[in-house]
């Protein structure tokens, strides 16, 4: 009995093995190996050819311009959605309806058509003229001198983004208690302050997960340049395969570069994630603010329609 | 504001929640240096009060004078007109308030939480504001928990830094709105017995609060409330142990009396 008693006192805790999962594995990993080397094989690939171009001139502008496309349009998304979304949830009916037609009018129509319609925007306004209406006060612009690929690609991204923005944000702000606000405006702030300083970098935690997705999205989505000529990396890539016909190889160089950026930015968004979630340690969170933050992340994951073009 | 004027006056104020009556003509004045506390059943309209002099709620008719200012309005012959940004937050300034469930800002430190509104409202030097906020921490007791997150803290920890951030805008009058309601049974003391030293500083509060205990020992004054309308008033050691009216007898009878002093 006491023999007994000492071996109950040192009973070893074994893992279970999962011999499924290492089955289902292992017949992934062999299906993988197997494309891998037939690919590496396939005299159609032209290596050489793909390590030629991976780091041509042609090649690297494309880069630059997808790079500073998404960049540049990102950050107007974020200024134009936030706005949005602060009309959105004001309790002005003039703002909530504005913000509301917006949403309508860029999520409601095709990406695509946005773009080739703001590249072809000379053909409805042959001149654009900035200026006070109806005084004659102003100056006058031909229109295809402004419009470019590129200005039409960031006009079209920015204002089609900034509504899905608008969204994440919106459901960002609403994470937040309203008693933040409250305790914040009983400080004396006034409620631009309060949002500033107090909502919105709490809202953060929320907005940047589904924020980097859209960005990645985004990152990708520029590939549509290539409709408008926009100088992009797929453009300049079918350039290149519409002189040499090595339509494969170059497709691999653009697919490259695409999971190359795509990775680093995922890093980023790691880092941001961690820097916003300052003073929400899991070690003595309450239970009711996560699962709030929870519901409010499935509102702007829904927002987000992966693939709308 | 001239010295003798009252730092709250509440004239017949109404409020209409949609067909709902919350508060039905209240009128209520908080001289300098008063405490006054607020007692009454729940849904009896003492929150919406509370929460109507300092504009989080806006009032149906009626008007209430915070440091001899219309709150959220300002007088244009027999018109109140309504105010907004910068002009309504100079008024705020001068109300703290302190919530049933603390409100800290949980991405903030609890020393950042106190200089938050010190540096970026009154535009204080931030070491300046740091010393304050150093001072108004060790006075709630709380010297070795400055640099903790909200989120490690408990209730009590949590609520006595809600005091020290209303404390550090030097307002004239705190409102605490049922400050021990959201505690477990051993932290209600020690918030209470800060609220207790504030009320010995000078600076003038409004307490909804269930604590009667606290209400006859510290409070100048005891208001109770039923149905949206204030039943009786007086100084508190008459309203809690001599009631007058039979609604206020009713609710005295009702709730346990869990604690006779504040210490």
């Amino acid at each position: 009995m006491k023999h007994n008693d000492e071996r109950t006192r040192q009973l070893r805790i074994v893992r279970s093995k999962h011999p499924v999962q290492i089955a289902i594995g292992m017949v992934i990993l062999i299906f993988l190996l197997s494309f891998l080397f037939r690919l590496a094989n396939n005299e159609n690939m032209q290596w050489p050819m793909i390590g030629h171009y991976l780091f041509d001139s042609h090649v690297l502008s494309g880069v630059r311009v997808t790079l500073v496309l998404t960049v540049v349009c990102q950050i107007l998304a974020i200024i134009i959605g936030t706005l949005i979304a602060i009309m959105r949830l004001s309790k002005s009916r003039i703002f909530v309806t504005i913000a509301n037609g917006y949403l309508w009018f860029f999520r409601g129509t095709p990406l695509l058509v946005q773009l080739i319609f703001w590249y072809n925007l000379a053909a409805l306004f042959p001149v654009l003229f900035l200026g006070v209406p109806f005084t004659g006060l102003g100056i006058m612009l031909k229109t295809n001198a402004v419009i470019s690929g590129f200005t039409a690609a960031v006009v079209g991204f920015s204002l089609h983004d900034g509504a899905y923005m608008a969204e994440i944000v919106r459901a960002g702000i609403m994470s937040v208690d309203s008693g933040q606000r409250e305790a914040a405006i009983t400080t004396g702030m006034t409620e631009s302050q309060a949002m500033r300083r107090i909502i919105l970098p709490q809202a953060m935690r929320v907005i940047v997960p589904p924020t980097g997705n859209q960005a990645i999205n985004l990152l990708k989505a520029t590939a549509l340049v290539a409709f408008i000529s926009g100088g992009d990396l797929l453009s300049n890539v079918q350039e290149i395969y519409a002189v040499n016909y090595a339509v494969m190889p170059l497709l691999v160089v653009a697919t490259l570069w695409y999971l190359a950026l795509v990775t680093v930015a995922t890093v980023g968004q790691y880092y941001l994630e961690r820097s916003v979630g300052k003073g929400y340690s899991r070690r003595s969170g309450n239970s009711s603010s996560t699962a709030k933050l929870d519901v409010a992340m499935g509102v702007a994951q829904t927002a987000h329609v992966p693939g709308d073009i | 504001m001239t010295e003798s004027d009252p730092v709250i006056k509440i004239v017949n104020v109404k409020k209409r929640f949609g067909e709902k009556v919350v508060l039905n003509g209240i009128d209520l004045v908080v001289t300098k240096g008063e405490v006054v506390a607020i007692l009454g059943p729940s849904g009896s309209g003492k929150s919406t009060l509370l929460r109507c002099v300092n504009h989080l709620e806006e009032v149906t008719s009626g008007s209430i004078k915070v440091c001899g200012n219309y709150i959220g309005y300002e007088r244009h012959g027999d018109t109140l007109k309504e105010i907004f940004g910068k002009r309504l937050a100079r008024q705020r300034q001068k109300v703290g308030m302190v919530f049933q469930h603390f409100n800290l800002y949980p991405h903030k430190t609890a020393l950042e939480n106190v200089i938050e509104g010190p540096v970026h409202v009154l535009k204080m030097p931030r070491e300046q504001a740091i010393a304050r906020g150093h001072e108004l921490l060790r006075r709630v007791g709380l010297a070795d928990r400055m640099d903790a997150y909200p989120s490690e803290l408990s209730g009590g920890q949590k609520q006595r830094v809600a005091i020290a951030r209303a404390l550090a805008m030097d307002p004239e009058v705190i409102l605490f709105d049922e400050p021990t309601s959201a505690l477990d049974p051993e932290l209600v003391n020690e918030v209470l017995i800060v609220m207790k030293e504030i009320a010995s500083l000078g600076i003038s509060m409004l307490v909804v609060t269930h604590e009667i205990g606290f209400a006859r020992e510290v409070c100048d004054r005891v208001v109770f409330m039923a149905d949206g309308s204030i039943v009786e008033e007086g100084p508190a050691h008459q309203v809690i142990d001599k009631p007058t009216e039979k609604r206020t007898r009713e609710f005295l009878g009702m709730v346990p009396r869990k604690m006779e002093t504040a210490n």
